[in-house]
């Protein structure tokens, strides 16, 4: 056994050394903790949000000629093997007044304690109501009327002349629907809502939920089976679907960034290491000579490496948790929503107890196997150290092999639509492949920067050169730590602006007004909004500073087994559509539209597998009939399962003539004199006003929550890269003490030791960061096929130029700043006391 | 210490031959050298540069196979040696004399000296009472618990002979031993080997330039050309082994 004190003393008395790799055990933990942390903060917010947000509803059963249905003729569902709740609902239109005040509202007729079963409900005041004569207001509405616990309030209903009074018993309130906006509601006894709209005894839809961990699939298809003819299931789509897409490619882009993050920690620790050891290669060579064994190395080098592990698995998880907390209390604030940060997790902890002593064990394998196959003779020969090259050939094959597999998996994802669980290690597998790739491109790519810098500085840049070249395993780590935070940064970054760009332009493309006005708040598969009453648009057309009012109609429509919404919008009026199209160019559509065609979002397209040219059968109510596809559109309402169609043509062909919203156009000029005019009217006949701007602040918001959470993410991979820099650079300039020494005896100047390190920094930040970018670009857009794959939005790939041009650019300023410490450290070394350093 | 063979040689060296191939040319470091060194014998090798001199000395301690020829030490042949079986002969046979001492800047005189001992699994307390009796034997005493780059070179090269003898070795292979000293310090480390060779009855090879070192040595062999080009008695002038260096005298 090698003695301890050998251990201790050379730990001790090499403190940079020691601290140095401590802490690339603590960075390489931390990172793994942080991320671990706020991968599970973000996932539960995610899903808190979800709960929040989006009801638990997975379908309804409605009847199949819309309108009302006796619930007592839907079977008992309750049997049914993952239903975890049937709740039936009587919806009613009704206007709300108290004193002056009146709002138009959505009435839900629901028993009081199946309310939390469809969603997340608080009770801001009172209590929930008992008694046909008591309700309870949602808690905008009460804002807006003014009313609080006590008051009595005057319900009426469309088409019923008599109004009921009835005392507000309590205030509720939906938590995250604050940042939404969805519909305000009063609440009533199922019985009084259904005798308010005069159906005594019947249910506008039964709610039917299903439990976690059952498949929604075949519970809606055993649930089908035992209904009656005249009752379908429709989907429920929930307002949080307008980010599923982000919220997927999250999910897909915290994988990428967990597993990088491990993969980056490990070879930041297999680069100290191996730095580590080779700086002690001469006392290796002398332990051999005097007759230590190659156990007895590897031994000491394990023990060595087993308390490094243990010191900065301790460290490295308290500042992983300190880390993991700030992201997630960052995007806590983000989110705005009032959901707690979630509670420490043991998860983490115990990742970083097994990473920590893992990844040390693992990182000093390939050293100890250096250290013990020292030849001895290198001391007698004087030679401070053993070079090894990297075997770049078998190295690239392997990067060949990974490639292939790596590609299959896509494929296999792709073809089979799976989860991300297996596309992200395909493209996880892709950024190894192109590590194992990396080690060929260095020498080129050095022997380039050589070039450019040796017309500065050629002393220093063949110096330079020469080590890089000379120290081929130090040089691939160091840039291989570089390349996987690059190659990951430019992946889910642009991935993040392309799909954040997609639902921009969508929003830039369809909301062509400046206001809307409307009834009631609808739900948002537009199944339950208001008619605003037809005297509003001669009330409107007198105004003169009006360009253009576009009445707009929802309606449920199937197609096949799939229910959609239907927009039906006067569209022969714009000569660009309000649309953002996919498929078909905007003359040749509109030109269908007027003929009687319409337009799908991609979502129903991609259910449907149908494109531009083929034609679809719609069903409302009773009434069917066949439309060409005049083009698909991206669309994010009523999660892309939507119908536009020209308001001329459905009236001739459905039974529509209400209108849900008025989309209202402002003069050139005009806009504040129109929105007044808009908000004056709004209030006199109890409607909502919405202006252009509120809906696009709306979405923006709810994007940035989660995009701005993941940037946190990615500048944490860019520390860690920071780190690394450092770290290897220090560590390259303690292994070259001897050798820098030597440099500063035959007259090397400080400024030139200072420029040598500079244009290693440099040449391997290059090397690193343009493969990087380019593999980066390529897994951006590997994850919006593999996305596809696994999402019905088609989202467009997109280059993010700024992000392109711009991080190459902070990465290489970064690499200099984080080169110039350890430089300037090389740079003052003392001549003597450095060439006689061991 | 009565390992020798049956005629008393503590190491022989049998028709050495070492080729090394230097970017495709053949470089033949040792030709055909063959002799045998008697227990207690303080040898000195001699040669120009580049004669074979330091290859000689790696094959003799097993850091390096030779070419063609055998070497035994204490009557063990070590072509047939695992690299356990040579690491453990140095650990326990053979101790190092390195012109750079090479000692491990990070622990002290004695601990370096103890080094080889705790490397065989002799407890501390043991180690450490052997290594302070040898230290004194240096002359050391008083620098036990001083660092190596608190020693002057002298006393580091004395630190290095103690961790070498430290093993009560068979033999010691010392690599130029006096490079790095100057005269008075050379000198005073000659004497030390000599002595150890005469008290301990130990084999010491020593490779020199230096005259003064072979002038004390019982024998000298000098290297011409991977050659034996003298075996014999160390000569006292300067003249007369200017020319066995030179080659001009065999």
């Amino acid at each position: 056994m090698i003695p301890l004190r050998l251990i201790v003393s050379g730990l001790v008395q090499r403190p940079l050394r020691s601290i140095l790799t401590v802490l690339s055990v603590v960075s390489a933990v931390a990172s793994v903790v942080a991320v671990a942390q706020a991968m599970l903060a973000t996932k539960q917010q995610m899903a808190d949000f979800h709960n929040a947000v989006a009801s638990r509803v997975s379908f309804e059963i409605v009847a199949i000629e819309g309108g009302e249905f006796d619930p007592n003729t839907v079977p008992d569902l309750k049997g049914v093997k993952g239903v975890a709740s049937v709740v039936p609902v009587c919806t009613v239109f009704t206007s709300v007044s108290f004193g002056e005040r009146q709002v138009r509202v959505v009435g839900t007729g629901i028993e009081p304690e199946l309310l939390d079963d469809l969603r997340d409900v608080r009770l801001a005041a009172g209590r929930y109501y008992e008694v046909a004569a008591e309700a309870c207001l949602e808690k905008s509405v009460a804002d807006r009327l003014g009313v609080v616990v006590g008051d009595k309030v005057t319900i009426r209903t469309r088409g019923v002349p008599l109004a009921a009074s009835r005392t507000v018993v309590g205030i509720i309130e939906f938590p995250g629907l604050g940042i939404l906006e969805e519909h305000g509601s009063v609440f009533l006894r199922s019985e009084e809502a259904a005798r308010l709209n005069r159906t005594k005894g019947m249910a506008s839809s039964v709610y039917v939920v299903v439990s976690d961990s059952a498949q929604e699939a075949s519970v809606r298809s055993a649930v089908l089976s035992l209904l009656p003819s005249d009752l379908v299931i429709a989907d429920k789509v929930s307002p949080a679907e307008i980010i599923g897409p982000t919220e997927v490619l999250v999910d897909v882009s915290l994988n990428i960034v967990a597993l990088l993050s491990v993969v980056a920690a490990i070879f930041i620790v297999v680069n100290t290491f191996q730095i580590s050891v080779r700086e002690r290669q001469p006392l290796f060579a002398l332990l051999r000579v005097i007759g230590a064994t190659q156990g007895q190395i590897r031994s000491a080098m394990v023990l060595e490496a087993l308390v490094f592990g243990v010191v900065g698995t301790v460290f490295g998880i308290i500042a992983g948790m300190i880390g993991g907390n700030l992201i997630a209390g960052a995007m806590k604030n983000l989110y705005s929503l009032p959901m707690p940060v979630p509670s420490t997790s043991l998860v983490p902890i115990a990742m970083g107890v097994v990473f920590g002593p893992l990844v040390t064990l693992i990182s000093v394998w390939y050293p100890s196997r250096i250290a013990c196959g020292i030849p001895p003779l290198s001391i007698m020969r004087a030679l401070p150290e053993v070079r090894r090259g990297l075997a770049v050939k078998q190295l690239s094959m392997a990067g060949v092999v990974v490639l292939a597999g790596a590609v299959a998996m896509l494929l296999i994802a792709r073809t089979l639509r799976l989860s991300s669980v297996v596309s992200v290690p395909g493209i996880v597998g892709l950024q190894i492949a192109a590590l194992l790739l990396l080690p060929a491109l260095i020498r080129p790519g050095v022997q380039v920067v050589y070039r450019v810098f040796e017309r500065f500085c050629p002393v220093e840049s063949l110096l330079g050169y020469q080590q890089i070249v000379d120290n081929f395993g130090r040089s691939s780590l160091t840039t291989a730590v570089m390349f996987i935070v690059t190659a990951a940064s430019i992946s889910i970054g642009n991935s993040i602006l392309y799909v954040t760009h997609d639902i921009q332009t969508w929003v830039d493309s369809t909301v062509s007004s400046d206001f809307l006005l409307r009834a009631s708040r609808p739900q948002i598969d537009m199944s339950a909004a208001e008619h605003v009453p037809d005297e509003v648009r001669e009330r409107l057309s007198v105004f003169n500073g009006l360009a253009d009012v576009d009445q707009v109609s929802f309606s449920l429509v199937t197609v096949r087994e799939f229910t959609a919404t239907m927009a039906i919008r006067e569209f022969r009026k714009y000569e660009y559509l309000p649309l953002s199209l996919i498929e078909g160019g905007n003359s040749e559509v509109r030109d269908g539209m007027m003929n009687g065609d319409v337009v799908i979002g991609t979502v129903l397209a991609s259910k449907l597998g149908v494109h531009q040219g083929d034609s679809i059968r719609i069903r409302m109510g009773s009434i069917e009939h066949e439309f060409r596809i005049a083009g698909v559109a991206r669309e994010y309402t009523a999660g892309g399962l939507m119908i536009m169609i020209d308001r001329a043509m459905a009236m001739e062909l459905f039974p529509v003539d209400s209108t849900h919203v008025y989309l209202i156009r402002a003069q050139v000029g005009k806009k504040s004199e129109t929105q007044a005019i808009a908000q004056k009217l709004a209030a006199e006949e109890g409607l909502i006003f919405q202006s252009l701007a509120d809906i696009r602040e709306l979405i923006q918001r709810m994007v940035a929550g989660i995009t701005n959470g993941l940037w946190l993410i990615l500048m944490l991979s860019f520390l860690i890269a920071a780190f690394a820099i450092v770290n290897t650079l220090t560590m390259n300039v303690i292994e070259q003490t001897r050798y820098l020494g030597m440099l500063r005896v035959i007259g090397i100047a400080r400024g030139q030791v200072f420029r040598m390190f500079l244009m290693q920094a440099i040449a391997l930040a290059v090397v690193a960061i343009i493969p990087g970018v380019l593999i980066g670009i390529g897994m951006s857009w590997t994850t919006s096929v593999a996305f596809e794959g696994v999402s019905d939005h088609a989202v467009q790939f997109r280059l993010d130029s700024r992000l392109v041009m711009g991080y190459p650019i902070a990465a290489l300023t970064l690499a200099v700043l984080a080169a110039s410490l350890p430089s300037f450290r090389a740079g003052r070394l003392r001549p003597l006391e450095a060439v006689h350093a061991d | 210490m009565t390992e020798a063979t049956p005629d008393g040689a503590v190491v022989e060296a049998v028709e050495l031959s070492k080729c090394f191939y230097l970017e495709d040319v053949e470089v033949h470091a040792l030709r055909g050298v063959s002799f045998s060194v008697p227990e207690g014998q303080f040898l000195a090798v001699m040669g120009p540069s580049g004669t074979g001199k330091s290859t000689l000395l790696h094959i003799l301690s097993g850091l390096e196979p030779p070419t063609s020829g055998r070497v035994t030490i204490a009557g063990q042949l070590l072509s047939g040696l695992s690299d356990l079986e040579l690491t453990l002969l140095r650990r326990r046979r053979i101790g190092f004399v390195f012109q750079s001492f090479h000692l491990v800047p990070t622990i002290s005189v004695i601990e370096n000296v103890c080094l080889p001992l705790l490397l065989d699994g002799v407890s501390r307390s043991q180690s450490r009472e052997r290594a302070a009796a040898l230290l004194s034997q240096v002359g050391m005493q008083h620098r036990l618990h001083h660092l190596p780059s608190q020693l002057s070179g002298g006393e580091q090269q004395r630190v290095a002979i103690a961790r070498a003898l430290i093993i009560r070795p068979l033999l010691i292979l010392a690599d130029e031993p006096t490079g790095n000293l100057d005269s008075v310090r050379g000198r005073e480390i000659t004497g030390l080997l000599h002595a150890v060779a005469r008290e301990h009855r130990t084999t010491v090879i020593v490779v020199t330039h230096d005259p003064r070192v072979a002038l004390q040595a019982d024998r000298l062999i000098v290297l011409l050309d991977g050659k034996i080009g003298y075996d014999g008695v160390p000569v006292a002038d300067a003249e007369a082994l200017a020319k066995l260096l030179s080659g001009t005298v065999t």
